[in-house]
């Protein structure tokens, strides 16, 4: 074979290296107008069934493959869509309720969002606002129901840290409908362990665990349920009881403020 | 004018090639192999002496482009540019002597599937790190490997009733 059939070889690479490089620097720009002013796929592949249901039969596998992704991409954008709506859905809800809530309530209580929950070693979770907003740690915080969920353990400027209810190192003072005052500890995740602070010298029937003005909570929110009677045994009544609030559940908490001065 | 005719019929056997790949064996194959039929087209024409290479760069070329304008993820000139590479590098080791025809087809394929790969990976802003090149290499030697078979077996029907040299 001689030297010479080569050489326009050569001529004919150094000729697709230039239209290469041509069409990648102006990012495909040539092979769009070209495609769309003379669409030759369209005259390349067989598409004489194009209105039958035939076509499929017919489409080359590279088109179907495309046409796939191109709808797979569209899928994924729509399933996307649908999930922020829904959550949007579950946001308006949350803060209809909270609007609620506040509008019978004469205490001031303001409104947060949840920025992260933390969950080893200890339940936390951060909140939006902080001592620039008059949070300080002790506050109560709700649910979007008015629900105890936790308390605020560190307020910071801009942000507050709040212990859950759930949290292994959850400690509340409670009283009953009776005004019996009791502690309340963490159990697991979805109890508390309650102990009478006073002598009651009787059981405490069912019933629910609420915050008391007298420990300067800031009102009175329920905390757990009494789902079996308290039995006074050795000087002291207490037992398991039920946290309400499923504190996972929420985009946004409200923060109880307590009024300082009158305590002081 | 002759000479015209001769190219524009060189360039309807390739763009014919490449139409039957596009509509019969992309459908036939699950792999999608319609640039081995180009490729195998070009085996072929090396196997027939009495046919002028040089007379088949342009045509090439002209299939090439085209089939980059069909394929929407190659810019213009990336299979022109490796289709032509890999029959330069046929021919040459062809001219030397030193392999048999097996061994070049094979020579064909892994240059044509490396290059390809490697300019998918450069136009898609990929980082050519090592991790790339490996799914590279893989794909390549899956391709060639599937190619092999494929070309052998045309091959195989086309020399079926050819006198030995």
């Amino acid at each position: 074979m001689k030297k010479i059939n080569f050489i326009f070889g050569y001529i004919y690479i150094v000729l697709s290296l230039f239209l290469f490089s041509f069409d990648l620097l102006s990012e495909g720009i040539v092979k769009q107008t070209i495609n769309s002013r003379y669409d030759i796929s369209r005259i390349y592949f067989f598409d004489s069934f194009s209105s039958s249901d035939l076509d499929s039969l017919f489409r080359p596998y590279s088109k179907v493959k495309s046409e796939n992704e191109l709808l797979k991409k569209e899928i994924t954008t729509l399933q996307n869509r649908n999930n922020s709506n829904i959550e949007l859905e579950k946001e308006i809800k949350e803060l209809k309720a909270i609007l609620q809530y506040q509008s019978s309530t004469d205490q001031v209580i303001l409104i947060t969002k949840i920025l992260g929950f933390e969950t080893f070693p200890l339940k936390r979770v951060i909140v939006d606002i902080g001592e620039n907003r008059g949070v300080s740690s002790g506050d109560i915080v709700l649910d979007t129901e008015g629900r105890v969920s936790g308390i605020v353990k560190y307020a910071f400027p801009m942000y507050s840290e709040v212990s859950l209810i759930t949290s292994s190192d959850f400690t509340i003072n409670a009283i009953d409908a009776e005004g019996n005052s009791f502690i309340l500890f963490n159990k697991d995740e979805q109890s508390l362990l309650s102990r009478s602070i006073e002598n009651l010298e009787q059981d405490i029937p069912p019933g629910v665990l609420t915050t008391s003005r007298i420990f300067n909570h800031g009102g009175e929110f329920p905390i757990a349920r009494i789902i079996k009677p308290l039995l006074y045994k050795d000087g002291v009544t207490g037992g398991p009881v039920e946290i309400i609030s499923d504190v996972y559940e929420y985009k946004y908490f409200q923060i109880v403020i307590r009024d300082l001065g009158s305590s002081k | 004018m002759i000479k015209v005719t001769r190219v524009l019929l060189r360039t309807l056997i390739i763009l014919t090639t490449i139409w039957i790949d596009y509509n019969v064996f992309s459908k036939l194959l699950f792999f999608n192999l319609r640039i081995s039929f180009v490729l195998m087209f070009v085996i072929l024409l090396f196997n027939f002496d009495d046919i002028n290479i040089e007379d088949w760069y342009l045509p090439v070329f002209v299939g090439g482009v085209v089939n980059d304008l069909i394929l929407p993820g190659s810019f213009i000139g990336t299979t022109s540019l490796s289709l032509l590479s890999s029959i330069i590098i046929i021919g040459k080791l062809k001219e030397q002597d030193y392999f048999n025809f097996v061994t070049l087809v094979i020579f064909g394929n892994i240059f044509f599937y490396f290059i390809s790969g490697l300019s998918i990976l450069l136009v898609s802003g990929v980082p050519l790190s090592f991790l790339f090149l490996r799914t590279v290499f893989l794909n390549t030697i899956r391709l060639v490997l599937l190619n092999l078979v494929f070309q052998t077996v045309i091959l195989g029907i086309v020399n079926f009733g050819r006198k030995n040299a």
